[in-house]
């Protein structure tokens, strides 16, 4: 069996496939205007009416789903290589989860009043605390099943917090708003809250940059990645960090979308030689074009109501987790 | 270079693993660390490599304490093949050998000229040409086994450390490890090397390191070490020398 690595092509590629997606999810809608008058809004020529569409209504949805995909791509294939294991992702960790509990609380209890701020510094708290959680296990527990396990357990934990949540809400309104928070949406985003949340997935990539190389030398395993020269407890810090920062602004923004970290860096490892390091960047591309591209199916089904983009990616996603988690059984089993 | 433990203990959970064993490995010479399961062999390496914390006793690397080091300061001076083996993605060939190199990476893991010339030799020396792009999980036993040596060899360190490197290999396998092995060793690398089997031991090691429930039985050459008096009492098995060769003949 040939390994290949076809990185710079595949970033390419992905690029400017998501350029499309996003100039299409500009483009494309439930309001219909001719396709001239859209265009030369986009371009800065439009009239007021549709700039206002393009400008404010749609592009802003379209960047919330590309950064969030590639946020939470991103974790799940930093994820993966830390806990060599394919099935991590901050959804199946429970990561997402305590982060949306977090934001819920904000909302529950009016926090959000006092400062935008609020709500990204709550998700990314929330995120944190389960990411570092799973970080303190991880090494004591040394099979990555007890691990998925233990996410597992962190996921209901934070739902049955949610549920209990929802069970004694005030009034429909915030009733709506925390349901908009467990099922993740990018519907009425603004760029004001993209800015907003902005610094935190700058900040994040970068930890999770600096943990590249380690992720690599990690392919070894723990004992023999220390022994080649690598400080293992500082990988597992900026990873632990990039993910609590990344995820909790991805979920401050959408909410709880699941899934996208795992597929996302499924398909793309195979194109640049399985390499954990080199699986990121092409990994958050592709995550950030699956979910341009699922948002648009959210807003275009012939639905009465209009999904939520954590409903759609679940629904294209957990099929997929499935068939890897048994696949991967398969494999095992033959060596 | 050499590589000395001194008066060193371990202790996991009240069990003493170790009590206070000294030896020091020394450039150009292969070094054999033997003992039955359980003996303490992995721990003295893992003690001497500042991995272990010690209850009693210090070691050094290069005269420099062992625990005091950081990871990349510790496989500067020292090459280590833990026993785990397991790789967890299907990378290519020459991908696992090049982390060898990782100490010498920079910031973001690039590696220079040197260290391609560095792999390339380690490939060589292990007979892996030809094997550069294939994935690591498609390998045989042999095949991975030589893949994890040259790893080791491609950080050309001063020092090397092999726990059970010839474990599940078949004899022809182990006789090429533990030829590389004595090669580097006559390059002037401090080579210690953690083996069951005593007959290949006696072949190509220089010194033999006895342990025997955590401590230190005797550190001689083969054939002041591997006498059939002491393999009856550490190992229970009857042995005998005829000229240069080991032969093991059954339990007592």
């Amino acid at each position: 069996m040939k390994v290949q690595n076809h990185a710079p092509t595949l970033i390419l590629t992905l690029v400017a496939l998501s350029a499309l997606a996003i100039a299409a999810s500009c483009l494309i809608g439930v309001t219909p205007l001719p396709m001239g008058r859209l265009m030369a809004a986009l371009v800065g020529l439009g009239d007021p009416q549709a700039e206002l569409i393009v400008w404010d209504i749609r592009l802003p949805r379209a960047l919330a789903a590309f950064v969030v995909g590639m946020a939470l791509a991103g974790c799940g294939a930093a994820l993966q290589g830390l806990l060599r294991n394919p099935l991590a992702e901050p959804g199946v960790l429970g990561v997402s989860a305590m982060a949306s509990l977090f934001a819920t609380f904000t909302i529950y209890w009016g926090f959000v009043q006092l400062s935008p701020w609020m709500l990204p510094l709550a998700s990314i708290a929330g995120a944190l605390l389960a990411t570092g959680l799973l970080a303190l296990i991880a090494p004591r527990v040394q099979s990555v099943v007890t691990l998925v396990l233990v996410g597992v357990g962190i996921s209901s934990l934070a739902g049955a917090f949610m549920s209990l949540l929802i069970n004694l809400a005030p009034n429909p309104f915030t009733l709506s708003d925390m349901m908009n928070w467990m099922m993740g949406s990018v519907a009425n985003r603004s760029l004001e809250d993209l800015f907003l949340a902005a610094p935190f997935f700058v900040v994040g990539a970068m930890a999770i940059g600096l943990a590249a190389p380690g992720l690599r030398a990690l392919t070894l395993g723990e004992e023999a990645a220390s022994a080649v020269g690598l400080d293992v407890g500082r990988s597992r810090i900026w990873v632990v960090l990039g993910t609590g920062l990344l995820t909790g602004a991805a979920v401050s923004v959408a909410g709880a979308v699941g899934f996208v970290g795992i597929i996302a860096p499924h398909l793309v490892r195979p194109l640049v030689g399985h390499d954990p390091a080199r699986t990121l960047i092409p990994a958050a591309l592709l995550g950030g074009l699956i979910l341009v591209v699922a948002d648009l199916i959210a807003r275009l089904a012939p639905t009465g109501q209009e999904l939520k983009l954590g409903v759609v990616a679940a629904l294209i996603g957990a099929p997929i987790f499935i068939w890897i988690a048994v696949r991967r059984r398969m494999l095992e089993a033959d060596q | 270079m050499s590589l000395k433990l001194h008066e060193a203990s371990v202790s996991v959970h009240g069990a003493k693993l170790l009590h206070a064993v000294s030896f020091e490995v020394t450039t150009g010479k292969l070094v054999g660390l033997l003992g039955p399961n359980g003996a303490g062999k992995t721990t003295a390496v893992r003690a001497l490599l500042g991995l272990q914390p010690l209850s009693g006793g210090q070691a050094f690397l290069d005269g420099q304490t062992a625990h005091s080091l950081t990871p990349k300061q510790r496989a500067l001076r020292v090459s280590y093949l833990p026993q785990a083996r397991k790789l967890a993605w299907p990378i290519a060939v020459r991908e696992a050998v090049s982390l060898g190199r990782f100490a010498y990476g920079g910031p973001m893991g690039r590696l220079g000229p040197a260290d391609a010339a560095a792999v390339d030799d380690a490939l060589a020396r292990c007979s892996l040409n030809g094997f550069e792009c294939r994935s690591v999980t498609s390998l045989s036993g042999g095949e991975l086994a030589r893949v994890h040596l040259a790893r080791a060899l491609a950080s050309q360190a001063p020092a090397l450390i092999a726990d059970e490197p010839t474990a599940a290999l078949d004899p022809g396998h182990s006789f090429d490890v533990l030829a590389t092995l004595q090669a580097q060793a006559r390059e002037g690398q401090a080579v210690l090397v953690v083996v069951h089997d005593l007959a290949l031991a006696a072949r190509f090691c220089d010194q033999i390191i006895l342990l025997n429930q955590g401590k230190l039985v005797i550190h001689a050459p083969p054939r002041e070490a591997l006498t059939p008096a002491i393999l009856a009492n550490v190992y229970g098995v009857k042995a005998t020398w005829d000229q240069d060769q080991l032969i093991l003949s059954g339990r007592i």
